[in-house]
């Protein structure tokens, strides 16, 4: 590795060594919380996998077995090429942050540094940031895998290797494409990465219509007929020109005890990968400086007067406010809708959630079973809420952080500091309310479910919508971090995570009071007393949990922000 | 040396510098004043290679920016406006890391940093994580770190503000020293006392365009009148503005 490198890896390890040793500043409790709900989660996700494998075997196993392990090859196939494309975005946008914006990176440049190793540099520390999540997910999968299928001991080695080179092969592309789009596409890089990952989302979305389509066609066949169709349709995510699948079939053969297809299969990653970090050198000898040169020169532009007037209306329309808090909420509407990477996030994810409850009567779910239609309308609330407990985790909670330096201007507003969170609740709330309830009661219509099953889903997320945004505004005030302006870091301190896990679980907690009573007593009963007296309990209980869900983090976030001195 | 030949920079539509030549020599001190938005950080973001200039030159120490950036890096330093530190580092990791960058083998890093340790009064709290620095503390900090490898041009944007006057005096005969000792130093600032004070000559940039250039002496005459540096400046980019 080159001397550049290394001084700049030594530095980032001192930094994280004085990190950790600060850490014993922290409360001991903190820390102990933390781990243990990490390991909560962690071996959720392990048993959660062994359940799914044990699943498969009851009912696949047998004289089925060729089919289980058809499904097993595809099922990860599609699972690691989803998650190297997420990655790749992901490492991508992480990646622009860090080579053209960051205070750190313009101090680097301004120094005898060569510009490769700074981004070489810049690139391993995004691995980090972006890849906690790839492994903490994946860890429990392969640990899964290895006990349930009784792998052998090199299966765990083998894993690792190719977990890591996966997640560097990642990096790597969305590190090439960011530095690409900086150099050579006139607009902003910003609106370009953007541009991208509306991009994939469309090519995933046709993919999955074409899937759908080919589904329905089967549908009157024989069910083993439309899996056999379906899994065909599934195969492209196996093709032998995917790393995504060398790395799955990588790890089925470690597994299976297939050394010699083990081997090959984590060769060639590792050869790509080797290949890629070439292609990633080069171009940022050729393009980096250049592009972070384009990127500080680029002039910033306001919005269209018809979207400026969209704001002004929408100010005018907020009810009973009075005139600050309006102004505080158009305020975090416009950063938000200005930022073309937060916005696209949130409409790729609910985008390609609505297009699914779109084409639900192509699937002819509506023409289901009512145990299938209650399952499914179940799954859809579950899929929506827990999407929206990611999103507020990760936009809402760092919302006050972010106001870091800039804090001076709302702290010596003549306004209550309460009026300043009560505006991020209230943003928070409209913008997640608006999405999901127009989901879900799309998705009820789409099944066909009758109106007391919609007002039921209705009123559930709304007590979501308050209870996350309130969750996240209460937590973010609680632990604000007002010296870090990159909102990754934010959210993977301590309070994102609690967030995070406060807010999984209090969907959960929702969902098990007013969704779980009617979905599993609905199956049974047609309405009438029966339904109302396995409804109302739960709708009231959660009425109960939403309202201290909503009351106490606002009241303590609200104390704690009272007293913030910056 | 600094060599600055017919730079221009343009922001789409605006240009932010337009055309500008400069050359200070060796040992001279040199001010850079200008009203806000007048070009002055571009200047010196082009001259440090943070930006790349559409036209002309810049050369450091006769090392061109744009085609030998590291050689002409390792004979500058430059303390921005804001100043950065990592703020899991302490005071001192920050000045090693910086001494490392610019390869100073450790007897001598170590040399300079208690040197300039004691000079800039950062004993109290150079071994503290910079996380609970003050504003002043980072701006010592930093400028200890420029100082570091005794670079041959310094380029200083603001390097007063946030200083107590004691470390005011400090920063004054360091560069003062520097200078002296024959490197180059390009200070931008608005605080024309200090200019006035300091610098042997004195440029001054409006809209991009180098509107004057000389001795206080020589701005003086240009503004039509034996005024001080404020009445020169104020006349000089206020006449401008009327052109325009």
């Amino acid at each position: 590795m080159r001397p550049g490198i290394l001084l700049l890896l030594s530095l980032r390890n001192r930094a994280a060594w004085n990190a950790v040793c600060d850490l014993r500043r922290h409360s001991r409790t903190k820390i102990v919380v933390i781990l243990l709900f990490a390991l909560a989660l962690w071996l959720g996700l392990y048993w959660i996998f062994m359940d799914g494998f044990r699943f498969m075997d009851r009912g696949l196993g047998g004289t089925l077995e060729g089919l289980r392990t058809y499904i097993l090859d595809v099922g990860l196939a599609v699972f690691f090429l989803s998650l190297f494309v997420m990655l790749a975005i992901s490492n991508g946008i992480i990646a622009y942050g860090a080579l053209f914006r960051s205070e750190e990176t313009a101090f680097l440049l301004a120094r005898p540094l060569r510009a490769p190793d700074i981004f070489a540099y810049k690139m391993l520390e995004g691995i980090l940031f972006s890849s906690w999540a790839f492994f903490f997910l994946v860890f429990p999968l392969v640990a899964a895998l290895g006990i349930y299928d009784r792998a052998p001991w090199y299966y765990y080695p083998g894993a690792l290797l190719l977990m890591g080179g996966f997640a560097l092969l990642a990096a790597a592309a969305g590190g090439i494409a960011t530095l690409l789009v900086g150099r050579f596409l006139t607009r902003s890089p910003r609106r370009v990465l953007a541009l991208l990952i509306l991009i994939v989302s469309l090519v995933a979305i046709v993919w999955a219509l074409n899937l759908i389509g080919s589904y329905r066609a089967s549908l009157d066949r024989s069910g083993e007929v439309w899996m056999q169709r379906v899994l065909g349709k599934l195969g492209l995510s196996r093709s032998p020109l995917l790393p995504s699948y060398w790395v799955s079939d990588g790890l089925l053969a470690f597994a299976r005890g297939e050394l010699a297809r083990a081997a090959y299969r984590l060769e060639l990653l590792g050869a790509t990968v080797l290949f890629a970090g070439m292609v990633a050198v080069h171009a940022a000898r050729r393009f980096y400086l250049p592009a972070y040169h384009r990127a500080q020169a680029l002039g910033r532009r306001r919005g269209t007067r018809a979207v400026e007037g969209g704001y002004a209306l929408m100010e005018r329309a907020l009810p009973g406010m009075s005139d600050d808090l309006r102004a505080l909420i158009v305020k975090d509407v416009k950063s938000f809708l200005r930022d073309p990477v937060q916005w696209s996030q949130v409409l790729v994810f609910f985008g390609l959630l609505g297009v699914y409850f779109i084409n639900m009567r192509n699937l002819r779910y509506d023409l289901d079973q009512p145990f299938w239609k209650h399952l499914i309308s179940l799954l859809n609330v579950i899929a929506t809420s827990l999407t929206l407990s990611t999103f507020t985790s990760r936009f809402i909670f760092p919302l006050l952080s972010l106001e870091g330096r800039k804090f001076w201007i709302l702290g010596l507003l003549p306004i209550a500091r309460r009026n300043i969170l009560y505006s991020k609740f209230w943003f928070a709330f409209g913008g997640s309310f608006l999405v999901s309830e127009s989901l879900i009661l799309l998705s009820d219509a789409m099944l066909g479910l009758p109106g007391p099953v919609m007002a039921l889903h209705a009123v559930m997320m709304l007590f979501v919508c308050a209870g996350l945004s309130a969750l996240a505004v209460g937590t973010g005030a609680l632990y604000p971090d007002l010296r870090e302006d990159n909102p990754s870091r934010i959210v993977s301190g301590f309070g994102g995570t609690l967030n995070l896990v406060l807010s999984v679980l209090y969907v959960t907690l929702i969902i098990a009071f007013m969704a779980v009573p009617y979905h599993v007593t609905g199956m049974s009963f047609s309405g009438g007393e029966g339904l109302r007296a396995a409804v109302l309990p739960g709708v009231a209980a959660a009425a109960l949990v939403g309202l201290c869900a909503v009351i106490l983090p606002l009241r303590l976030g609200v104390r704690a922000f009272e007293k913030l001195e910056v | 040396m600094i060599e600055i030949e017919k730079v221009t920079k343009s922001f789409g539509p605006k240009r932010a510098v337009n055309a500008l030549s400069l050359t200070i020599s060796p040992g001279e001190f040199f001010a850079f004043l200008g009203p806000n938005g007048a070009g002055k950080t571009t200047t010196i973001k082009m001259m440090v290679g943070l930006l790349r200039p559409d036209d002309g030159a810049i050369r450091l120490c006769g090392h061109d920016i744009r085609t030998d950036p590291v050689a002409a890096k390792a004979c500058i330093s430059y303390v921005p406006d804001e100043p950065y530190l990592y703020d899991k580092l302490t005071g001192r990791e920050f000045l090693e890391f910086v001494g490392r960058m610019y390869r100073l083998d450790r007897a001598r890093r170590d040399r300079r940093i208690a040197d300039l340790a004691d000079r800039l009064a950062l004993n109290d709290f150079l071994d503290d994580l910079a996380e609970g620095y003050s504003h002043g503390m980072k701006q010592r900090v930093v400028i200890a770190g420029a100082l570091l490898h005794e670079p041959r041009i310094l380029v200083v944007d603001e390097p007063m503000v946030g200083l107590d006057p004691r470390s005011v005096r400090v920063v004054k005969d360091i560069l003062r020293e520097l200078s002296r000792a024959g490197a180059s130093v390009f200070m931008s600032t608005h605080t024309l006392a200090v200019a006035e004070e300091m610098a042997a000559r004195i440029g001054i940039i409006h809209h991009g365009d180098l509107a004057a250039l000389g001795t206080l002496d020589d701005l003086r005459r240009a503004a039509g009148g034996e005024t001080g540096l404020e009445d020169s400046f104020l006349r000089i980019t206020s006449d401008e503005e009327e052109a325009s």
